[in-house]
């Protein structure tokens, strides 16, 4: 496997397959996943493990395939090849029912927030327990006011969100999406879109959500962020992960050239 | 010659029946506004389905109504209708007609309403686990009606000036009524301008409501708390 060959790191050497060698149970395994659009090759073969609890922070050049990577382990890009493992089911090979239900159990949160602006804040939070999960009205109501005190939006809860800033809004979102009680969080740039002053609020959440034990894979620019929380990072470039390691390796001692040439240009 | 006083007292005078008139045409316009919409929404639902069939058979449809006149459309249904042994009211037959129009104009309303809700909320609605159907009726669709809102109320403009054609088929809308008793007075130019005049002030006074009811609707959006 090209993307290994020059990495002296064992943990990432095994079968070629990136694995953060964590303790925690398998939880989703990637094997051999490819993406075109059209011609253009987005994902050119990825293999990659993910454990329970791992903090996985995905860093690259734009037009590396990061994003495309995350959006295709809750299949909102169906893979052109390959396998997405998810609990021990192929999501690839999902029936439409199988895969609502292996969604629910994968929270996303998206650059752009996507919170349903016809809705209010607890309804946001709320629609989706309440009529995919079928849950209770008062009990997903308690649910989302707890979670929604948590990031300090409480008096937020009937509110539009066109009234709310934007690092509320991806708060609200991040509530959202935890509110369908997930085993893993996918976060796709989130604080991309947010004003520099509110980026701090939205990774502080997350911050603690990493600090509670939360399976989490984050696209992300913020290389503070990826080097106090990440577990594990990968440096994805033209479709394939060209190295990946604890944050500490990865950051100080880059092996491969186009890493060491991506850190310089962005730290 | 006319005679601008005959346009009053005609208008005056033959005021019932004018209102008659009126009535059936507004009766005409409300029901098909109502049930085009639903059509309209149906259709526009079913143009995205995966049923492959199901699309095509909706977008013939549209094409098909948007291609050809609305009277021959009327008058297929009027008397067509009948000759196949669905024996209904005049009425009822109308409205038929003019449902079947106006769901095809209505779902390329909705179609554009559907479309300019942004991809993003489509792809929130999967991430949370909801299918097709709950992303369509939850996420989608209350955001599209809202947009289309503005266009159907000039539909139901649209439809009071259209329901004219019913005068071929005899119905006592508006126009019937008022060629009816142009025929007895052979004032066809007055009585017809009174005609004209009340489709005016019933569309104009449509479209003032209108811009009145969307005013206040984004006005509460903004202070709703």
């Amino acid at each position: 496997m090209k993307r290994t060959e020059n990495d002296k790191r064992p943990d990432t050497e095994m079968n070629g397959v990136i694995d953060s060698g964590s303790s925690g149970e398998l939880l989703i395994e990637i094997r051999g996943l490819k993406k075109n659009f059209g011609k253009l090759e987005v994902l050119r073969g990825i293999d990659l493990n993910v454990h329970k609890g791992d903090v996985l922070v995905l860093i690259g050049p734009s037009g590396s395939g990061k994003s495309t990577l995350l959006r295709s382990v809750n299949m909102l890009e169906k893979p052109t090849e390959g396998q997405i493992i998810f609990e021990g089911t192929d999501m690839t090979r999902a029936g439409k029912k199988d895969l609502y239900q292996l969604r629910e159990r994968m929270g996303m949160v998206f650059q752009q927030f996507n919170l349903f602006p016809h809705l209010r804040v607890k309804d946001n939070i709320t629609i989706s327990p309440r009529k995919v999960k079928k849950m209770a009205p008062k009990d997903a109501e308690e649910q989302a006011m707890s979670l929604l005190t948590r990031v300090g939006l409480q008096d937020k809860w009937n509110e539009y969100p066109e009234r709310l800033s934007g690092g509320q809004k991806q708060r609200v979102a991040i509530v959202r999406a935890l509110a369908m009680n997930p085993d893993v969080m996918l976060f796709d740039e989130p604080t991309s879109a947010l004003d520099p002053e509110m980026v701090g609020e939205v990774l502080d959440v997350m911050k603690r959500l990493a600090a509670d034990g939360m399976t989490m894979l984050v696209v992300t620019h913020e290389m503070r962020f990826a080097r106090q929380v990440a577990d594990y990072v990968l440096f994805l470039d033209g479709g394939v992960i060209v190295e990946a390691g604890k944050p500490g390796d990865l950051f100080d001692h880059p092996q491969q050239a186009r890493t060491q040439d991506f850190l310089q240009k962005v730290l | 010659m006319i005679d601008l006083t005959k346009v009053w007292t005609i208008l005056t005078t033959k005021f019932s029946t004018f209102m008659q008139g009126v009535g059936v045409t507004l009766e005409l316009a409300l029901l098909t506004v109502l049930m085009g919409s639903l059509l309209g929404l149906v259709v526009a639902v079913f143009r995205r389905t995966r049923i492959w069939p199901l699309r095509i058979l909706m977008n013939v449809y549209v094409a098909f109504i948007r291609g050809t006149p609305l009277l021959v459309q009327v008058l297929i249904v009027v008397y067509g209708l009948p000759q196949i042994g669905l024996r209904l009211p005049r009425m009822t037959l109308c409205v038929i007609a003019l449902v079947i129009n106006s769901g095809a104009y209505m779902a390329e309303l909705i179609r554009a309403g559907l479309q300019s809700v942004d991809i993003g909320q489509s792809e929130a609605a999967d991430s949370l686990g909801m299918s097709g159907t709950q992303r369509m009726l939850y996420v989608i669709l209350p955001q599209a009606i809202k947009v289309t809102l503005p266009a159907v109320g000039n539909e139901f403009i649209a439809i009071i000036k259209e329901s004219s054609v019913l005068y071929a088929v005899g119905v006592y809308e508006l126009t019937y009524q008022a060629y009816k008793l142009a025929s007895v007075n052979y004032r066809y130019l007055e009585t017809l301008l009174d005609a004209a005049l009340i489709y005016f002030v019933l569309t104009y006074a449509t479209t003032k409501l209108l811009g009145l009811l969307e005013r206040r609707m984004r006005r509460s959006e903004k202070n709703r708390e």
